[in-house]
């Protein structure tokens, strides 16, 4: 029984090491529409505070009827901040790290998913190219903060 | 020293490309007929189908007909064995929290991770989606972006380590009905969990590696350090066998739901701690 502890210690060690060594992995991002590709930029608070970025309205403040019919529809969908373009809008939930597009064509969709130290989501823009910007922090007292971009 | 750590990272690189390419293959007889997904899916999600003939064997083990001796000695492998098949499932949390490798079916989709503050994006890997509903859903859920966080680490598969563990220890007690278990875990829960695309071979090896260790420390333990309080806790079953047969069920009702309803009743405990605490 010894033999065979020591054979399985050393086997498991040796997969952990393998596993681990391919998979140096902080976070993660799902990319649900697939004409998307994602970027990442890294950014601290002062290039922050000089970005601009844009800010983000309340769920709260929104009127269109068909998007707060939509959300509520939904189970456990508690959008955070939202940004609206012409007709489209997009909504982060910072509690499930899920970005989501809508307009009244498509109705209410999921464009990525956000894991690890990429979960919390902040704040969400988009420019006139319609590439999207997702302001991620790692975790509450870094200083570091993630910028995703979502590029068609 | 630095082309040793090319060549290591090579290997490593080559080994995994291996155990992709074999998890496919076994994956390819999934989806292709409902009846064949729909046993696999029974195999997985049914815990009388999955997990009862192993609780049963556990329960024969406890009462087979033996001599007093022989019988607190049995009790004291499968009372080890219990106590190992909660370190294991402890230990592959702890595991699966640090090595971020998500299930098979998500890793089919368009995904990018998160290396060095770098966004890499990951090579899909094949998926073939077994007919069962069950199988149907979890995909449905995952195009709606609903992530069960339990389909993002499957490495180590915890219930691979869990199902040998429990499978060796009943063996160890008692040949005939720990042959049975151990062919219930190697030719169905196995095979099961790889043709669905749940795990890969690593996983799965993993796991068992992991179970088997903990076991053999448990067992270890138990004729060592702990071998008091296992022994007290053998003739405490011999002593009071109307009380011991009530926690048997119990054991054996929690091992066919794989522990299922005490992780709930822990999460209701921490719930009510944290209630208790705010208030």
């Amino acid at each position: 029984m010894k033999l065979a502890s020591i054979i399985c210690t050393v086997v498991l060690l040796s997969l952990l090491w393998l596993v681990s060594s391919q998979a140096e992995r902080d976070g993660f991002v799902v990319v649900i529409d697939e004409s998307y590709r994602a970027e990442i930029a890294i950014v601290n608070q002062t290039e922050l505070a000089e970005l601009q970025f844009p800010a983000a309205q309340s769920f709260e403040n929104i009127s269109n009827r068909e998007l707060r019919r939509a959300v509520e529809r939904e189970q456990n969908f508690p959008p955070e901040s939202i940004f609206q373009i012409s007709e489209n809008y997009y909504l982060t939930d910072n509690r499930h790290g899920k970005l989501s597009g809508f307009n009244s064509q498509d109705g209410l969709k999921t464009i990525a998913v956000f894991g690890g130290k990429l979960k919390n989501l902040q704040s969400v823009g988009v420019d006139k190219h319609g590439i999207i910007f997702i302001l991620i922090k790692s975790d509450i007292n870094s200083q570091t903060n993630y910028i995703v971009k979502l590029i068609k | 020293m630095l082309e040793l750590g090319v060549n290591l990272n090579g290997f490593s690189a080559g080994v995994l490309e291996i155990n992709n390419n074999l998890s496919s293959l076994l994956n390819s007889l999934a989806g292709q007929s409902l009846i064949f997904d729909n046993l696999v899916g029974l195999v997985l999600k049914n815990n009388l189908v999955k997990a009862g003939v192993i609780g049963a064997c556990f329960f024969a083990a406890w009462h087979e007909r033996k001599t007093i001796l022989e019988t607190v000695n049995t009790r004291k492998i499968l009372i080890a064995t219990l106590l190992a098949i909660i370190a294991v499932l402890a230990a592959m949390r702890m595991i699966s929290h640090s090595v971020l490798i998500p299930r098979t079916f998500v890793q089919s989709q368009k995904i990018y991770f998160l290396e060095d503050n770098r966004l890499v994006e990951n090579a899909p890997v094949k998926y073939r989606l077994p007919l069962d509903e069950s199988s149907r859903k979890d995909y449905r859920d995952l195009q709606r972006g609903d992530i069960d966080t339990n389909n993002l680490g499957s490495f180590p598969s915890d219930h691979a380590g869990f199902f040998l563990a429990l499978s060796l220890g009943i063996w160890c007690a008692s040949r005939r009905f720990g042959i049975i278990a151990l062919a219930w875990t190697l030719g169905v829960i196995y095979p099961a969990k790889l043709i669905s695309g749940q795990h890969t071979l690593l996983d799965i090896l993993a796991g068992a590696m992991v179970g088997m260790v903990l076991l053999f420390v448990c067992q270890f333990l138990a004729g060592g350090l702990g071998e008091k309080i296992v022994n007290y806790l053998s003739e405490w079953t011999l002593k009071n066998r109307v009380w011991s047969s009530a926690l048997l069920f119990l054991t054996v009702f929690e091992l066919a739901s794989t522990l299922g309803h005490i992780r709930e009743f822990l999460k209701f405990l921490a719930a009510a701690g944290s209630y208790f605490l705010i208030s």
